[in-house]
């Protein structure tokens, strides 16, 4: 009798600790998630910035400009389902990048960030 | 222009930990994956399952011994008065109506089940690619595209509807069973009755494949297991000619093919071009390795291959346990000889 007794309450607490640790695993995930969420939010901090930054030199990249800036606005204002916001997040990555490639066609910019550099290790 | 300079490197900066992140996020996920599909949570459901099975099996026992009991004493009783056998009609009725009944209450649910926890995860096993639905089945449009029977198919039903994509190829397949109805008028005499008998004809009962395929074409060609030519020789050849339902004979130049199959066409130019060297080659590699006929309709750009099948083809067993399912290994025959057939076409 007692040995039926102690079987049970070991399947019921295997069957316990296997929930448990399903739901452990499933907030892991969820955590992690929401650790992709907060670096997003913070590039997107960055974006206005960027955009400010280099707007007045490069004149010819206003599609790029725009672009980014509509990507933008939609992922801060709407509060998007999770596939969509990683979906958006890399449409800013591409955009980003192709603000990055574009800025080594202006070498004016290039030229005056050397200087700046330059000049402040003189100084 | 220093704002330009901090600014890419906090953009490089947050790009990195976006991307660590991500993988962080990626394994947790992975994890959570494994532990669910694992062996533990899955035996659980598994023995659930099983469970379910003894306890239907369980049920069916006492009817059957209900049922013999029945039969045993009503036939008793009918010889010992000496009465018509065909009094027997009404205990075998009873008997049939109470397995139906356990049928319809324990072995469909019981079916259903199994189908979703067992084979959604074979397939997905087999092909990560393919999806399951135990209820749907290869569209009845399809069916009649392939204008492989001539027969009129007025029941249309099936299930088990496997779908994906291997590689850049979509596939489908379920079983279908197709009948014919006839309805037969006619008076009996007497005060001039009149009656109406339905009787249905089996057309198809099997396994249907369909797959795309990879080269354009407008017209029909279709490949027959070529009975004709085996049992009459030369004087089969001259009776293949004459078909009007398929179209023109097509006659091919590899005399293997020819032996083991027919080809009708409606185009002969472009019966040719879809039928490359390769895929007869195939084809009768194919009919080799299963010794079954083949039939290979192919019309606006796709092919699609119907199989008879013996006996439902994804149903448990009931008597067996839920983990011998003994049918596996002849669908995945089939299945592996049809995806090495996409595979070609691609």
């Amino acid at each position: 009798m007692i040995w039926i007794l102690v079987s049970v309450g070991v399947v019921l607490i295997t069957i316990f600790l296997l929930y448990n640790s399903l739901v452990n695993k499933k907030n892991q995930t969820l955590n992690a998630f929401s650790g992709i969420d907060t670096l997003l939010k913070k590039r997107y901090d960055l974006i206005p910035n960027l955009v400010s930054a280099v707007k007045q030199y490069m004149k010819h990249e206003q599609g790029l400009f725009t672009r980014i800036t509509e990507l933008r606005t939609r992922a801060v204002t709407g509060d998007l389902p999770d596939d969509e916001k990683v979906a958006v997040g890399q449409e800013i990555s591409g955009a980003i990048k192709g603000i990055m490639v574009a800025v080594e066609n202006y070498p004016e910019l290039k030229a005056n960030e050397n200087f700046f550099t330059a000049s402040g290790r003189i100084e | 222009m220093r704002i330009f300079l901090q600014l890419q490197a906090a953009l490089n900066e947050v790009e990195e930990q976006i991307s660590a992140a991500r993988r962080a996020y990626n394994a947790s996920v992975l994890e959570y994956n494994n532990a669910l599909e694992m062996i533990p949570t899955n035996v659980m459901a598994f023995m659930m399952l099983d469970e379910k099975r003894v306890r239907i099996k369980k049920k069916l026992v006492p009817l059957i011994a209900l049922s013999a009991v029945i039969v045993i004493f009503s036939f008793g009783t009918a010889v010992c008065f000496k009465m018509d056998l065909s009094v027997m009609t009404v205990p075998f009725g009873i008997c049939a109506i109470l397995i139906s009944g356990w049928y319809l209450k324990f072995y469909r649910d019981f079916a259903g089940s199994f189908k979703e926890q067992v084979i959604k995860k074979i397939m997905g096993f087999i092909d990560p690619g393919l999806s399951y639905d135990k209820d749907k089945s290869v569209s009845k449009d399809l069916f009649l595209e392939s204008r492989i029977f001539q027969d009129r198919a007025d029941r249309y039903g099936g299930d088990d509807f496997v779908f994906g994509r291997i590689g850049k190829t979509d596939i489908q397949f379920s079983e279908i069973n197709v009948k014919r109805v006839e309805k037969t008028t006619s008076s009996t005499g007497i005060g001039l009755k009149r009656r109406t008998k339905t009787y249905t004809y089996p057309i198809f009962n099997g396994l249907f494949f369909v797959g795309d395929f990879n080269k354009a074409f407008e017209k029909k060609t279709i490949v027959l297991p070529d009975t004709a030519e085996r049992i009459f020789g030369r004087l089969g050849q001259k009776l293949q000619s004459i078909n009007a339902f398929h179209g023109e004979l097509i006659k091919l130049e590899d005399p293997e093919f020819e032996k083991f199959f027919v080809v009708y066409g409606e185009d002969q130019v472009e019966s040719r071009y879809i039928l490359s060297t390769s895929l007869m080659a195939h084809i009768m590699d194919f009919r080799n390795k299963t010794k079954k006929d083949i039939f290979y309709p192919l019309s606006r750009q796709r092919y699609s291959s119907p199989f008879l099948m013996t006996g439902p083809f994804l149903n448990p067993v009931f008597l067996n346990p839920c983990w011998i399912f003994r049918k596996s290994k002849n669908i995945l025959k089939i299945y592996r000889s049809q995806s090495a057939l996409s595979r070609i076409l691609i």
